[in-house]
């Protein structure tokens, strides 16, 4: 029994598997964090200043000993970090030195977001910086890489390929079990309070929905339907035959929430990170139609 | 990869995954201890302290802050200038820490002043400035239908006058 259940595990987590799903997770999360890094830019000192809306000194109280990170690089330190998290998100994004860019991207997330910026950070900078932590470790430039065009990095199909797919399968799986059942605790959830709220704060409000009183059921369908999809995802997430559905509908929650919450930045690392780990196969070649260049006619 | 290789990648994320379930229900080993503190300091590093509670239990209330700048010549009301939503988000989570577990009076006065700060330093010749907080009421679906409205509630108030030179935050 403990050979099968071993050889199981085994193929499970080593099993060779295609580039492909890294790759459009490098892709895809490194194009949106610097799209969010533009949005943000022109309030980079009142968010993250040393004067800034939570004084430096100030926002040591709610970090703990990690904002020291931080406060070591003096003043002008976090502007010149998040200049070179964002060319570093530049070359992750290329695939250019992917491993160097990979650690450096983590980093300078890390001194930005979480330690300097940890009081105003938010759903989107935990689930990018559990991603970047993987991506470090794992092999995301065996596709569509500036390395593998130069032939730092080979598309093959590897034990490492899958092993960075399932640790990141698995923690997403655990984040949405565990978020669902913590929802589930909450009286909001069940009577869709929720909705009514999330919808109606000002600070998420996009639409007016208002008229949600009078379809009480519309509110209480919709908040206990994302209990299902989301208690339920670390379970029909796994077999073939509900795979795609579940990542598809999770992705359609996210765009629900973009579109309704106006969480948009989170709601797209979402849809990526669900995208390339559930949606994009691993088990066969990722076969893109191929631009039709003309041939340079040749000198004699 | 060799037995030996894949023992030990085992047991790193046999480890990586103690953590995240660690976080997930908040628990750290030893707090109080120097092993308590590395535990912490890692899971944070390594992404796995956070316990997914987005929205949950529920969705709370939203606060708003407002100023009173008293400049030589008039006063002006004004609120933190925001560009975009997600400049917006953020700026809106610095707010909140207004009510988090771990503020009381003390820490409230200081983040008070922080933002005090940053509107005297966007106002050199300000004198005072007036710090509002209210928080967003809104009524529950029932009660809403049956006519009450949302409304912002006072929640906190404080003045910061300047005595010369830059703002203390008072921690």
């Amino acid at each position: 029994m403990w050979r099968s259940l071993y050889s199981k595990a085994d193929r499970f987590f080593l099993a060779p598997a295609s580039a492909a799903p890294l790759a459009v997770l490098r892709i895809t999360l490194s194009g949106l964090l610097i799209v969010q890094a533009y949005l943000f830019a022109a309030h980079l000192h009142d968010i993250y200043g040393e004067f800034g809306i939570i004084q430096a000194k100030l926002n040591s109280y709610f970090v703990g000993p990690l904002h020291l990170i931080a406060n070591a690089l003096g003043p002008e330190g976090i502007t010149y970090t998040f200049y070179l998290y964002v060319a570093s998100l530049g070359f992750l994004l290329l695939g250019w030195r992917t491993r160097i860019a990979s650690v450096l991207v983590w980093a300078t997330h890390f001194v930005v977001f979480m330690s300097r910026g940890h009081v105003s950070s938010y759903g989107v900078d935990t689930f990018s910086h559990i991603a970047l932590f993987y991506l470090m470790f794992f092999p995301s430039n065996g596709m569509w890489s500036m390395d593998r065009a130069q032939g730092r990095a080979v598309d093959v199909f590897s034990a490492r390929n899958r092993l960075g797919i399932r640790v990141m399968q698995l923690h997403l799986a655990f984040s949405y079990l565990a978020t669902g059942i913590a929802k589930a605790q909450g009286a909001q959830w069940w009577n869709g309070e929720v909705i009514w709220r999330a919808t109606m704060l000002p600070e998420f409000r996009q639409f007016d929905f208002s008229w949600i009183v009078s379809m009480p059921w519309l509110a209480k369908a919709l908040a206990l339907s994302t209990l299902v999809l989301e208690i339920g995802y670390a379970i029909f997430i796994w077999p073939r035959a509900t795979r795609k559905v579940w990542a598809w509908s999770t992705i359609a929650l996210h765009l629900g929430i973009l579109v309704c919450l106006g969480l948009t930045t989170f709601s797209l690392v979402m849809m990526a990170l669900n995208f390339s780990l559930f949606v994009i196969s691993a088990e066969k070649e990722l076969i893109l139609p191929r631009l039709a260049l003309p041939r340079k006619p040749k000198l004699a | 990869m060799g037995r030996a290789k894949k023992a030990a990648v085992g047991l790193l994320l046999a480890g990586h995954g103690a953590m995240v379930i660690a976080g997930v229900f908040q628990v750290v080993p030893f707090r109080d201890r120097a092993f308590g503190q590395l535990f912490t300091t890692l899971s944070i590093v390594t992404g796995t302290q956070t316990n997914f509670s987005f929205f949950a239990p529920g969705v709370g209330s939203q606060l708003k802050v407002t100023f009173r700048v008293h400049l030589p010549l008039e006063t002006k009301e004004e609120v933190f200038a925001i560009g975009t939503r997600e400049a917006e988000l953020r700026i809106g989570n610095m707010i909140d820490t207004f009510w988090g577990r771990r503020v009381n009076e003390e820490v409230k006065q200081s983040v008070a002043a922080s933002w005090a700060a940053k509107v005297f330093g966007d106002h050199p010749d300000a004198k005072a400035v007036e710090v509002f907080v209210d928080a967003f009421e809104l009524p529950s679906m029932v009660e809403y239908k049956d006519g009450k409205l949302p409304r912002w509630d006072r929640f906190y108030t404080a003045t910061f006058k300047k005595a010369g030179g830059d703002v203390a935050i008072p921690l």
